[in-house]
This record gives structure tokens, C-alpha cells and sequence, in this order.
């Protein structure tokens, strides 16, 4: 079984103690998901820290939503893949952290390669549903698409996963 | 119902990405920005409006939720974003102690988990992760990984022998990714021997394994080189062990003698001077070596029924030691944790209530001081 972390704040009570706490939880968590689901590190990076500090701004609405990384990651995923971002996109991105090489296991490789070869909604449904292990429910409600498109597009998403990642082992 | 597989070769996708630390001064300093152009933006429509006589009932821009400081005391001016420095753990072991030898007890009630005293002076906590039961020591990276060796029963509830020869138990060591997940478990323990966690780096842990061993432990591989440059060194004492900075700190209880040994050649290393007397012997655990290896911070406790606490900085390579003493109450709620940013020690402490009566809440009794170290 995964085990989720969890990191509470402590201190006083006051409105935003727990931000830190939340981005301390989400922040990792976030960035990969969306560097999963763009298929950009880079832009990943920038999306999550652009979610990041919307969700800052509106933390005192946010941390009442059942599920304020789903929001988060809403945000940082339609920050991404708005046509003002596109426009914005000649803007050199930050150079890639040096300091954490990528993960050399090629089969980790492999797996992440399959899925950048799913269409963008698939890829979305999946790293909702099993990276940020939200529900079928909850999946549908930060992507806003009914219960039944998000069942459709895992089902087709895994399936072509499993056939992709089975052509590569044999 | 997804399979098993599919979604562990979804999780190893994600361990592909490249990592990233996480940098919330960077999503801080981005919302200013966006909330700068947000005013920009907004008194440009007012001057607009008001040139056309409309009156423009704009909304002011949303106050920036300020995380709050820690307790308020005249010695923890609030400096969020200046430390850029080590991660600072807190040692919250001596938490309650008895204040008059009649069973009447007074000190702070910590929260549970991992502490931190994080660079804005909050405290921040990372709960035991559930594959391990007891705790034994800790280390946080500044990568913001933790690195911690405890114990895990495999068979609770079931009355054995405890020691070195208990079996079902694991002693595991486990690595948390910065925001807490777990990203590695491994049992280290032989049977028949105890282990230790003294010390850890980005790539490696090290081991204190009886009877007198210290190996490098490399996380990736598991692969340990015994560090046999170090064994000629006096007797050890467990709790008088630490790695960092490619530094062995090892101090004596008998004489309080403190040693600083290089990892590589087991050679001493720069120059350590005497401890100033009518203290108690630190644990090399609790002393702290700066980034750069040149400076150690050495938590010092007095001794009596309302003894003070104090910091020896000492530069190894001149010697010289200078010693501050800060105004704490009882020694067994003395000082927490310290940690360098450049040539500047923070130090974590408490100043319990005078006479101290009961137990206060942690966030009210803890302090934080930076001490500069003038080499």
C-alpha cells in the first residue's frame, strides 16, 4: 500500500496557517503530475508554481474545497494549456535544475514515454485519478467532465497503455 | 478497478520526470508579482474611469494571506525570507521534567511527528510514516528529503524477547520525499546486531552498527562500505556519533573532550578547542557543522536548579570559540535544534515561563536567535 504523508502546520490558528503545510504536502506531488500530463518538466514547473500562488491568493476560499489539490492541479493544467499561455510561450522557460538528474531507470522511462503518447484528455484522466488518487466523482468534478466521460477515458487511456507498454517488453 | 501494474508503471512515470525542489519563497515572490500587476492594472482603470466622470467602485486587491511568524519575542525579529540556510530539526525529546524533585512537573507539550522549525520561524511537523513504529533518529536533508532509521513489529501484539536477537523486527531505513511521502524502505538490521543512523547525505546514510563499525550506506543500492579509517578512534559512545559534512564529531562524556575527524582519512580536522567548564557535555548528535564544514555550533546546558543555555561557536580553523549564553529556564528545555546559514547559526530554544508552572503550548515558549560567527 502507497503511504500518503501527511504534514500539518503547526502553530496558531489563524486563516492561512496551513498553506505551507498544503504546499509542503502538494507541491512535489503537483509538479509531476503535471509534468506527466504536459509532458513538459519545464513547463510543469512554471505551471505548478503559477497554481501554486493562485491557489495563495485564494487560500482562504480554497482550503475549504474537497479537494484542493485537484483544484491546483485545474489550475495549473488549464494556466498551461490557455491560448494566452501559448501566445506567452516564446518567453524562454527556466533552465532545468541540474542539481536532480532524471531518473535513469529505463523502465520508469518507458512507462512515462507510453503514457506522452495518449492524447492529452486520457493522460489528464489518468494522472487525476492515479497520481493525485482522486475518485471517479472527484476526477469529474476538477476536470469538469461527467462521471461517464472520465470512466471512458481511463478505460481507453489503460488500454492502450497496457498494449503499448506490453509491445515494448516483448 | 485499475491493475496493480498498470498503475505502479503510472507511479514510476512520474518518478521519471525530473525532480525539482519545491520553492514556496518562488510561488510567493510570483503571487507578489501577479497581485503588483493586478494594482497596476486596477489604478489604470480608475484613472481611465475618472477621466470619463464615472465613478469606478473597484475592489481592492485581495490581502496577501500573511503566514503567520512564530511566538512573538523581542529576539525573533520577523525576518521570513532571510534564511536560506540548513534545515533546522528540533529535538523535542526533553519535553517535561520535574521542577521541584516533588513530582510536580512544568515544560511544553510539542506536536506529534518529525519537527522542523521551518526558515519563516513556524513550526512545521511530518507525521511517523506508518511503515515504521518507533522512531530512532532522523536527518533532513537540504535537499528537504528526510532520512530516518526506526523500528518496525512484525508481529505487535505478540510478547517476545526484546534486544538484539528479538525476532519479527525490522529496523528500517526510510527516506520522505520533501512534502512526506515515503520513497524508500529498506531493513537494515542484521540479527544480533544493533544499528544506528549517525549521519546521511544526499546519496548515503551512515550506520553505526555494533560492535564498532561505522559504514556508508548508499540509499540508492543499498551497497554499505565499511569505513575502517575511523575504527582506530577512541571507545564510542552511541549517542556520541555523528557524520556530517564529511565530519565525525565524537564527543567523550568522561571528560567532554570533543573530536572532529575527517570521513575520508579518519585524520583529525582543524582545531577543536576545550569546552568551556560548568557546562554539560553535549552529544555530538546535538552539535551542528556549517555547509562549508569550517564552523561548528555546540549546544550547551547548565547545570543546577535554574541553569542557563548557551552556544559555543567554534572556527576549526583558527580555534577560537565564542560563546553566547541565552536566557533559558530549566536545562531540560534548553536548546532544540541549531542550524547554519552561511556564517550565521540559528538556534532553536525555550524560554519557559518563570517560576515555570505548567505546561505551555510549544509555539509559546519557543525562541529562535541568530548568532553570527565572526571567523
Amino acid at each position: 500500500m502507497r503511504v500518503r504523508a501527511v504534514v500539518t502546520p503547526v502553530m496558531t490558528s489563524q486563516r492561512s496557517d496551513d498553506f505551507e503545510a498544503f504546499y509542503r504536502i502538494e507541491a512535489d506531488r503537483l509538479y509531476r503530475a503535471l509534468a506527466v500530463a504536459l509532458g513538459n518538466p519545464q513547463l510543469a514547473r512554471e505551471a505548478a508554481d503559477e497554481a501554486m500562488a493562485r491557489t495563495y491568493a485564494r487560500w482562504s476560499q480554497v482550503r475549504d474545497h474537497d479537494n484542493p489539490g485537484g483544484w491546483a492541479f485545474r489550475v495549473g493544467l488549464n494556466w498551461a494549456t490557455s491560448w494566452w499561455r501559448k501566445v506567452r510561450r516564446e518567453r524562454p522557460l527556466p533552465p532545468t535544475d541540474d542539481r536532480h538528474p532524471p531518473v535513469e531507470d529505463p523502465g520508469h522511462q518507458h512507462a512515462l514515454t507510453a503514457l506522452h503518447r495518449l492524447p492529452l484528455p486520457q493522460r489528464t484522466v489518468i494522472v487525476c485519478r492515479v497520481l493525485l488518487d482522486l475518485s471517479t466523482v472527484e476526477t469529474a468534478a476538477v476536470l469538469g467532465i461527467a462521471e461517464g466521460t472520465v470512466k471512458s477515458r481511463m478505460a481507453r487511456g489503460l488500454a492502450e497503455l497496457r498494449r503499448v507498454l506490453g509491445q515494448e517488453q516483448s | 478497478m485499475m491493475p496493480d501494474d498498470l498503475a505502479t508503471a503510472i507511479r514510476h512515470a512520474a518518478d521519471a520526470v525530473p525532480a525539482q525542489a519545491p520553492d514556496l519563497q518562488q510561488v510567493l515572490r510570483r503571487h507578489r508579482r501577479r497581485r503588483l500587476r493586478s494594482a497596476v492594472a486596477a489604478a489604470s482603470v480608475v484613472v481611465v474611469a475618472g477621466a470619463l466622470g464615472v465613478v469606478l467602485l473597484g475592489r481592492a486587491p485581495a490581502p496577501q494571506p500573511a503566514l503567520p511568524g512564530t511566538s512573538p519575542t523581542a529576539t525573533t525579529p520577523p525576518t521570513p525570507a532571510a534564511w536560506s540556510g540548513q534545515r533546522l530539526p528540533l529535538d523535542t525529546s526533553w519535553n517535561v521534567h520535574d521542577r521541584d524533585g516533588k513530582g510536580d512537573i512544568a515544560g511544553y507539550q510539542p506536536p506529534a511527528g518529525l519537527l522542523e522549525l521551518a526558515p519563516d520561524r513556524r513550526i512545521m511537523s511530518t507525521p511517523r510514516p506508518d511503515v515504521i513504529d518507533v522512531r530512532r533518529q532522523w536527518i533532513a536533508l537540504d535537499d528537504g528529503r528526510t532520512v530516518l532509521l526506526g523500528s518496525k513489529n512484525l508481529k505487535p501484539g505478540t510478547q517476545r524477547q526484546d534486544g538484539i536477537d528479538a525476532t519479527d523486527l525490522e529496523l528500517r531505513l526510510v527516506v520522505l520525499a520533501p512534502g512526506g511521502g515515503v520513497t524508500l524502505t529498506r531493513n537494515v538490521r542484521v540479527q544480533g546486531q544493533d544499528v544506528q543512523l549517525i549521519g546521511a547525505t544526499a546519496t548515503d546514510a551512515y550506520l553505526y552498527r555494533t560492535p564498532g563499525r561505522i559504514v556508508r550506506h548508499n540509499l540508492a543500492t543499498g551497497h554499505e562500505d565499511r569505513l575502517t579509517a575511523l575504527e582506530p578512534l577512541p571507545a564510542w559512545d552511541i549517542a556520541n556519533l555523528s557524520v556530517q559534512q564529511g565530519l565525525l564529531l565524537t564527543s567523550s562524556a568522561a571528560d567532554c573532550t570533543l573530536h572532529v575527524t575527517a570521513v575520508p582519512t579518519g585524520k583529525p580536522a582543524g582545531t577543536v578547542p576545550s569546552l568551556p567548564a560548568g557546562w554539560q557535555c553535549p552529544g555530538a548528535q546535538r552539535i551542528r557543522v556549517s555547509a562549508d564544514g569550517r564552523s561548528l555550533a555546540v549546544p550547551l546546558a547548565g547545570q543546577g536548579p535554574k541553569p542557563a543555555s548557551a552556544v559555543a561557536l567554534v572556527d576549526l580553523a583558527s580555534g577560537r570559540l565564542t560563546l553566547t549564553a541565552l536566557e533559558a529556564g530549566p536545562a531540560s528545555s534548553g536548546i532544540l535544534g541549531i542550524a547554519w546559514s552561511g556564517t550565521t547559526a540559528r538556534v532553536a530554544w525555550i524560554k519557559l515561563p518563570d517560576p515555570p508552572t505548567t505546561i505551555s503550548p510549544m509555539t509559546d515558549v519557543l525562541q529562535a536567535t541568530d548568532l553570527p560567527l565572526n571567523r
